[in-house]
């Protein structure tokens, strides 16, 4: 196997549900390729098969009924059929996530405090009082004035961009390699959105950190990727950097993905064809 | 037309009191589709509640033509003004076929007669774009823009003269959204009905509204026609949240305030 410098490769991944009604194909050979420190983003819509890619990356789908062919390589090493034991490894040191609904990701059962302890001693061996010093110290990186306060909080007592902050902390307190972000900012308030988006850059590229952003909204993407690819039905429809597929988009259903965003210029909504092409048998576009 | 008159209202929880809204006041004009944005907290569902009778009022007085509107009402004036709401999965009832739910507001208004309602159910189905078939089923089977399409549905069955949309389209796919938001302006020419919608999408406002209100903590930051507010928004707060919107051309970009 040729040594590649990239953090995340997945080749040829495919990904089916059987079904009492017959097999279900959710992903049909994607290949994506993460840079260190890259940002990448994934985007499509409800269904397109974004959220279980990072499911796979993350290895928490493992019921019976599910297959998965191809390969997913994290520093050149295929994790796709890891055991839980070396999977429970990576997770929250070298590859965490974040949720889209930050209250919801949160335990509500537990302080804030004693989900950053159990963060805190995935990485290495910690007392309470150390996690909670250094714990201090990474909220207080986030502008959270009285993280004392926030860490003796319960999830609910939280709005919903400080949880966010709380989350996006704690997804990168252990500086890990790769951050899954899945709709990070939908949950949110434009303004509050666009203060995640900041925060999230910031942090990751303190730490090198390379982030694969899961997102139907383009206006994010613009904000934030680097590089991005389409998704539609499982199949990866139009990849390119974002210069490129912003300036100049290839795919049908990329243009249709960007027309039907409301635009500040006021040009009015965009009319439909109620019988779209099936933008899935139409070839991917790379740039 | 609809006057909302020095309107305030509190919340009393446990010992400290929450000013939801403070001394609003704006005209909605017959034929409007008026804007009302703000971020979560900003009280535009407490607003909206209010208008609707669902809760009382501290302060005020809400007048709808020449009346006076209080939340006790009658069935007249429930009839005048009906809502969609944000969440299309949870405003359906799941034990309901899609027949009895928007069946429901013709039998309590009484708009048609009992024998008429099959036909009126499927000619409703297809002003929001669905087949008659839909009538049978359940919510489950039903994608998310096919249950937005029914409680627009349900909403236009009690023939009323004013919507409440209440981020009709948060819960949707840029796509579906895009559909749904054209078909609410079809039927909003179809049936001459004035729309109150409130969001916090900023884009979705400039392209549908004409009038806009930013409220900001139960206050209004600003009130005026849509293109006027988004060329020359005067208060610091609307310049902070058009900033924010993301967008996806350049030339909207040059649009935001520096």
């Amino acid at each position: 196997m040729s040594m590649s410098n990239k953090l995340l490769k997945i080749e040829d991944l495919e990904l089916s549900f059987r079904m009492y009604e017959g097999i279900s194909t959710v992903l049909k050979k994607i290949n994506l390729e993460l840079a260190k420190g890259e940002k990448v983003a994934l985007v499509g819509e409800s269904g397109s098969g974004k959220s279980v890619t990072t499911k796979l990356i993350l290895g928490l789908l493992n019921q019976k009924n599910v297959s998965k062919k191809g390969k997913i390589l994290f520093n050149n090493r295929n994790i796709l059929n890891l055991s839980q034991n070396e999977f429970k490894k990576i997770r929250g040191n070298n590859i965490s996530i974040i949720f889209q609904d930050p209250i919801a990701a949160l335990n509500p059962v537990f302080k804030i405090k004693d989900q950053f302890y159990e963060v805190n001693l995935n990485n290495k061996k910690i007392s309470r009082k150390d996690s909670f010093i250094k714990t201090c110290e990474a909220l207080k990186k986030v502008s959270i004035t009285d993280p004392e306060r926030i860490l003796e909080s319960y999830p609910f007592q939280l709005s919903g961009g400080l949880a966010q902050r709380v989350v996006i902390t704690m997804a990168m307190i252990n500086k890990p390699d790769l951050l899954l972000a899945d709709e990070p900012s939908t949950a949110l308030d434009v303004t509050i959105q666009n203060q995640a988006l900041d925060l999230m850059d910031e942090l990751t590229r303190k730490t090198n950190t390379a982030v694969l952003l899961i997102t139907h909204n383009m206006g994010v993407v613009r904000k934030f990727a680097e590089k991005v690819y389409v998704i539609y039905r499982g199949v990866i429809v139009e990849e390119g950097s974002k210069l490129q597929l912003f300036s100049n988009p290839g795919h049908p259903y990329t243009k249709a993905l960007l027309e039907s965003i409301p635009k500040l210029s006021g040009d009015g909504l965009p009319e439909y064809d109620d019988n779209p092409p099936d933008y899935a048998s139409i070839p991917k576009y790379v740039h | 037309m609809i006057i909302i008159k020095n309107i305030s209202k509190k919340f009393f929880v446990k010992k400290t009191t929450v000013q939801a809204l403070k001394n609003i006041n704006m005209i909605i004009e017959k034929n409007d589709c008026f804007a009302i944005v703000g971020e979560s907290g900003s009280g535009k569902t407490t607003l909206a509640n209010i208008i609707l009778g669902i809760y009382q009022q501290n302060e005020g007085e809400v007048w709808f033509e020449k009346h006076q509107l209080y939340a006790k009402r009658n069935l007249r004036q429930r009839k005048l003004i009906q809502y969609v709401q944000q969440n299309p999965m949870s405003t359906l009832n799941p034990k309901k076929t899609i027949l009895n739910t928007i069946s429901l507001p013709l039998k309590i208004h009484n708009i048609v007669n009992n024998n008429q309602i099959i036909e009126r159910v499927s000619k409703l189905l297809s002003y929001v774009g669905l087949e008659p078939e839909f009538m049978v089923r359940y919510p489950d089977t039903l994608s998310g823009g096919q249950k937005q399409r029914v409680a627009i549905a349900r909403a236009l069955a009690a023939e009323p003269q004013v919507l409440i949309l209440d981020e009709p389209t948060s819960a949707l796919d840029v796509i579906v959204q895009s559909k749904v938001l054209n078909l609410l302006l079809k039927i909003k020419k179809e049936f001459n009905l004035t729309y109150i919608f409130i969001t916090h999408d900023l884009s979705v406002v400039r392209n549908i509204a004409n009038k806009v209100v930013v409220m900001n903590k139960g206050k209004i930051e600003e009130y005026g026609a849509t293109k006027n507010v988004f060329l020359n928004p005067s208060s610091e707060y609307t310049k902070e949240l058009i900033k924010a919107i993301p967008t996806v051309l350049d030339k909207e970009d040059e649009l935001k305030p520096k």
